[in-house]
């Protein structure tokens, strides 16, 4: 994709929704979770340990939504955009063969103390089983 | 319910606020390492790849996603048993951290079962290749009364941790951990 540098803050409004984003997760992408974010915890490349643990298989970790909510957040924003505050609470279990769609919608705009550009955001992750997998609470500086 | 946690607050207190002696990262933030971080979520973003592009941008050079904070803290996937020991002593010969002080007093008590209710991380600068290891520094800052919840008895206990740059020790972002720490065996059937 091509990438824009700066979405325009003055454009931006309060209910404003940000473009889905839909990602397939298959054994690939749990391998390279665990690579990536250097988790080798057995629960998210272990099948029957993480089943032992009442889980439908493998699953995400937390850094890995972390990453993909910034991958959300900045492919909207630009990359000249940096986030500035960021939560994320796992609601269900992300497994090989989920198709997660990300959504998210702007809760505010303001400018802080030091004149920085703020945007305050609900981010949340459905999958095919249910809505609201993952809520998430973030806030990205715009230049 | 009311005086225990009086008392348990009162001898919680000396260790409120207290910064821990500062510990790294095990590894530094290199180019490779963003970019298996930014694989798994197949993250193009330029200012995390393409140094013409980071160069131009108001970062002026690659920079990582500072969400990886967490991801930096993560320990040596293996080391050699004499790398390890060496580990094991540096870890060793550092004071105990005021929040773990803290700890020790609430598993007194009785709450020992730990899970993370929430974990809000702050940015305040970029950082990226370059900067080195990344020192945290960590604080208990806030603690409840104890409450009666569906797994036991617990607190919600409150810490932070502080991260610089090893490079220039530039605060780069804060982690704001709150857990509920309980005893299992007062839960209700």
């Amino acid at each position: 994709m091509t990438h824009h540098a700066s979405i325009d803050f003055a454009s931006i409004n309060e209910g404003d929704a940000l473009p889905n984003l839909t990602f397939e997760v298959s054994y690939t992408t749990l391998a390279q979770d665990v690579s990536g974010t250097r988790d080798y915890y057995p629960i998210h490349h272990d099948p029957e340990f993480a089943k032992a643990g009442n889980a439908r298989n493998i699953f995400l970790n937390t850094m890995w939504y972390q990453g993909m909510v910034n991958r959300f957040v900045s492919e909207w924003a630009g990359y000249e955009s940096f986030l500035r505050k960021l939560s994320v609470d796992m609601k269900s279990h992300g497994c090989p063969g989920d198709t997660l769609t990300v959504r998210g919608t702007v809760l505010a705009t303001r400018t802080d103390d030091q004149g920085r550009k703020l945007v305050d955001l609900d981010v949340r992750m459905d999958n095919q089983l249910q809505p609201d997998v993952l809520l998430s609470k973030v806030t990205v500086e715009i230049p | 319910m009311e005086d225990a946690s009086a008392a348990l607050k009162a001898e919680l207190e000396p260790f409120l606020n207290k910064p821990g002696a500062r510990q790294f990262t095990a590894i530094e933030i290199e180019k490779q390492f963003v970019w298996d971080y930014c694989s798994a979520v197949e993250d193009g973003n330029p200012v995390y790849w393409d140094e013409e592009v980071a160069k131009k941008s108001r970062f002026g050079r690659l920079i990582a996603p500072p969400n990886t904070l967490m991801t930096l803290n993560r320990p040596a996937h293996w080391l050699p048993k004499d790398q390890q020991d060496k580990a094991e002593e540096v870890a060793a010969a550092l004071p105990p951290s005021p929040q773990a002080q803290a700890r020790e007093i609430l598993a007194n008590h009785g709450f020992t079962t730990v899970t993370v209710v929430n974990r809000e991380e702050e940015y305040f600068e970029p950082f990226g290749p370059g900067d080195g290891r990344l020192a945290m520094e960590d604080r208990f800052v806030a603690v409840s009364d104890i409450k009666t919840t569906k797994v036991g008895p617990g607190v919600f206990f409150t810490y932070e941790i502080d991260y610089y740059t090893e490079r220039d020790n530039r605060l780069v972002g804060r982690a704001r951990n709150v857990t509920l720490i309980y005893n299992g065996s007062g839960a209700t059937k």
